[in-house]
């Protein structure tokens, strides 16, 4: 899957989770800088992706993600295969 | 005596320290009341999770430490360094133990978001120490407080030495809350929980965040 798409999709599950309307998908994005991003809304968003995109991620690459980078280069691979 | 990092075979003592520390000196084990599990299913799952070494949350073997006494393990305590890793040691841990209860999580969801509203946030960058524990027959020597100092000590050697120390527990558990007020830590943050369900989950009626300068 393209990276433009993995964004697309990234910014509406985003929106929906943390109600971040005007959210901007970045690899650099963390959740220190998204408001409402805590522990559950984290277990949500995870969720949604694996929902979305038809996925499952492993426990040690959902431990690993440090930023959103890491998790669209998780998607591509998972969405690749 | 003797402070060493802890190691795989040291797994059922840390397990013990986990459960024991959750309980805060009470019966109530939250993780078992907010998963609707037993104790031993908890101790199964965190057990799982320790085993899978899930680095910058308390649950990780190399982060205890272990006070061992004529051979013999008395104490033991976790400490990490808060955001290490890149997220928060709370989103970790949560994370860990979803997948290790999946089947128990989605049925879990009021209580988590009941436990999570009266948490407090770690501070980011902060020398953590958790898990704080010592056997009931060495208790009152103050082998906590020689465990606590050592991991400031040892902290302080690092490159990226933190500023700070912070303890998280039950504001009702008053021995722990004076063992530490005795080794320099002031209480910083209090939550109060008011929500009566969340009172019925936790160990406690609030929670206490001490701090102490490095």
């Amino acid at each position: 899957m393209e990276i433009t798409e993995i964004k697309t999709n990234l910014k509406a599950i985003f929106s929906k989770v943390f109600q971040a309307h005007d959210i901007e998908i970045t690899e650099s994005l963390t959740a220190d800088q998204v408001n409402k991003w805590d522990s559950l809304s984290h277990l949500t968003m995870i969720a949604e992706v694996e929902s979305t995109f038809g996925i499952k991620f492993k426990l040690k690459e959902l431990v690993g993600m440090k930023n959103v980078g890491d998790m669209i280069t998780l998607i591509q691979e998972k969405t690749s295969t | 005596m003797e402070i060493r990092e802890a190691t795989i075979s040291d797994v059922p003592f840390v397990l013990d320290a986990i459960i024991e520390s959750e309980k805060s000196g009470t019966e109530i084990l939250s993780w078992a009341r907010i998963l609707g599990a037993t104790e031993d299913q908890v101790r199964s799952y965190i057990h799982d999770i320790l085993i899978e070494e899930i680095e910058g949350q308390e649950w990780y073997i190399p982060n205890f430490r272990i006070a061992v006494l004529d051979g013999e393990p008395v104490a033991a305590l976790s400490c990490w360094i808060e955001g290490e890793t890149g997220l928060a040691s709370s989103t970790l841990k949560a994370q860990a133990m979803a997948y290790m209860a999946a089947d128990l999580w989605s049925a879990a969801s009021k209580n988590l978001q009941l436990v999570a509203s009266v948490q407090i946030a770690r501070a980011k960058g902060a020398l953590q120490l958790e898990h704080i524990y010592t056997v009931p027959s060495k208790r009152g020597q103050g082998i906590a407080s020689l465990l606590i100092q050592h991991c400031i000590d040892t902290s302080r050697q690092d490159n990226n030495s933190p500023h700070l120390a912070e303890i998280q527990l039950m504001g009702e558990n008053e021995p722990a809350l004076r063992s530490y007020t005795k080794c320099g830590f002031l209480k910083t943050t209090t939550g109060p929980i008011s929500e009566i369900e969340a009172i019925n989950l936790l160990p406690g009626r609030y929670r206490v965040s001490l701090t102490r300068k490095i």
